[in-house]
């Protein structure tokens, strides 16, 4: 099967800094894969090398089959990727109404059928979705950063860290949320350090650490690795 | 001292309020979408002030009307600033874009110096004289239209920035920069967009400001600096916040120019900011921020 997004041997960095390092991936159609690794790994560079927002120093970006690297955000998202960043970077001061028609962007036509959508995936935000998204919980937050991601109806939604800082409960809720969109054959590339949680709702992983790729594989094989028992699962 | 002195005082006020308020919810826009301090405002409002002379004067047309035309002119002059030069700073340290920014405050206010002499204007209107009794006190006719007129132009940019999909994108821009980029919107365009808007503001402004007001070239400080003062005092940020600060200085400086000496209505709004500083730093309307 021929990838959906394949990244080549990029690097990319901050001035003198080089934060990723040779590394490639790709994401298949309607797979879920899993980027994990410690922290200052170089998984949020990886995304933001992705979408645009840092620019690549070397290797090459193709997104069903065409070159990625070099455009623009907006681009990148009109081509069918969509970001739900680390830190949410949602709009504070608007309604979480307003967040998520933001993220509809260049799906607008779509923008009534995608909110419905959200709204039943997430029935928690129609209740709130006149309240400014500054003054909700951290796992309503997270719910309109992924809902608004939706929004954009994009082929691949990529998340870093969506798990950050929430409560079990609420982990084991947004992760059985990714699968049901996954079920509806939306791509996902997920950046996790919630390791074993990560690996289990995927279908393949990588490993980041210190901007290169070490391992990678099918779920089963990674999380029957020895390396990743030790370092990551600790056991 | 007898109460409808000071209503009448009051009322002048108010109605000057509209042009204050729009003036200042222009500085606002821009330091609000870019963290940019357009110490180009007043001299900005100065450009519109003549735009509106001149259609009047050789065209005949009043600025009540022209004052549309005015706010398209600044509109475009604003977009060239901000492509021009304050895209090239925007990442650049506060002094720089202070520094460029006083270069175009110059700039304009001596380019207007050398097109337009140093002489004083006022803006002939239609409705320069004339008034209407309201019971005890009366209605200046052309500061009642200005008033109407700053309103409309104000509730038109709310309209704007809460109705349309462009308008929302500039508040997203606002509210969070990086935000903005993830999902895809092009926040350079944005920029120029609001930077343009909040010079057909101030360009309104002035148009309507010079049917009222005596203009030359120097008076663009002084408007910067009451621009600033306003917006610090409904608090940075605050739209709403800069418009009824406009308002309220307005009216406080028409106060005390009838309670104190007309001279010392400036000592007025800094007393205000005075205050607002030392007991209420965010200003009226603004949100506390660590
Ligand atoms: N804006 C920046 N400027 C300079 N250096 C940065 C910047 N962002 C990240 N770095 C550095 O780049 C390296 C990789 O950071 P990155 O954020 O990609 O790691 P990460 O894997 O996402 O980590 P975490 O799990 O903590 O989020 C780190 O050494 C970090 O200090
Ligand atoms: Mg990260």
């Amino acid at each position: 099967m021929s990838a959906l997004l394949r990244v080549d041997g990029i690097e990319a960095g901050y001035g003198d800094l080089t934060a990723v390092r040779g590394a490639s991936l790709e994401v298949r159609p309607g797979e879920i894969a899993a980027l994990i690794g410690s922290n200052g790994a170089g998984k949020t560079t990886m995304l933001r090398a992705i979408s645009g927002l840092l620019p690549i120093r070397r290797g090459r970006i193709d997104f069903e089959g065409d070159r990625l690297d070099g455009l623009p955000p907006s681009k990148v998202v009109g081509r069918g990727i969509a970001h739900v960043p680390e830190g949410r970077q949602l709009f504070p001061s608007m309604t979480v109404l307003e967040n998520l028609e933001l993220g509809a962007g260049h799906a607008k036509a779509l923008k009534a059928e995608s909110l419905e959508w959200v709204f039943s995936l997430f029935p928690r935000l129609r209740e709130r979705r006149q309240q400014l998204a500054g003054t909700l919980s951290g796992g309503e937050q997270q719910m309109v950063a992924i809902g608004r991601g939706l929004m954009a109806r994009p082929k691949l939604l990529m998340l870093d860290e969506p798990s950050l800082g929430l409560a079990p409960v609420l982990v084991r809720a947004i992760f059985d949320n990714l699968v049901e969109i996954n079920r509806r054959g939306m791509a996902i590339l997920l950046v996790e350090q919630n390791v074993l949680r990560a690996l289990q709702l995927s279908h393949r992983g990588y490993v980041l650490e210190n901007g290169q790729i070490v391992l990678d594989g099918p779920r089963d094989t990674l999380l029957a690795d020895g390396h990743i028992k030790q370092a990551y699962l600790g056991r | 001292m007898n109460v409808t002195l000071l209503g009448q005082a009051a009322l002048n006020g108010l109605l000057f309020g509209g042009v204050y308020s729009l003036m200042a919810v222009g500085l606002s826009l821009i330091f609000g979408v870019m963290r940019v301090i357009n110490l180009a405002h007043g001299d900005m409002m100065v450009w519109g002030s003549y735009v509106a002379f001149f259609l009047a004067l050789r065209l005949g047309v009043d600025p009540f009307v022209s004052f549309l035309l005015c706010a398209a002119a600044l509109f475009s002059l604003g977009v060239l600033v901000q492509r021009g030069l304050v895209n090239r700073v925007l990442e650049a340290p506060h002094e720089m874009q202070i520094l460029l920014m006083l270069g175009v405050a110059l700039v304009l206010e001596n380019l207007a110096l050398v097109i337009f002499g140093p002489d004083t204007r006022r803006t002939e209107s239609a409705y320069g004289l004339e008034t209407v009794w309201l019971g005890p006190v009366f209605v200046d006719v052309a500061r009642l239209m200005t008033f109407v007129l700053a309103l409309a132009f104000s509730l038109a940019l709310y309209l704007f920035l809460f109705r349309s999909d462009l308008g929302r994108l500039i508040r997203a821009a606002a509210d969070n920069s990086y935000g903005a980029l993830v999902i895809g919107a092009d926040v350079g365009r944005i920029y120029t967009v609001a930077f343009g808007i909040g010079a057909a503001c101030v360009g309104a402004a002035g148009a309507l400001m010079s049917a009222l007001v005596p203009f030359s070239p120097a008076a663009g400080f002084a408007q910067t600096v009451v621009s600033f003062n306003i917006v610090i005092i409904g608090g940075m940020g605050s739209l709403l916040g800069a418009f009824l600060g406009g308002i309220l200085v307005a009216v406080a400086e028409s106060l005390g120019a009838v309670l104190l000496v007309p001279s010392l209505k400036e000592l007025v709004s800094f007393v205000l900011l005075v205050l607002i500083l030392l007991f209420r730093p965010q200003g009226l309307f603004g949100r506390k921020t660590a």
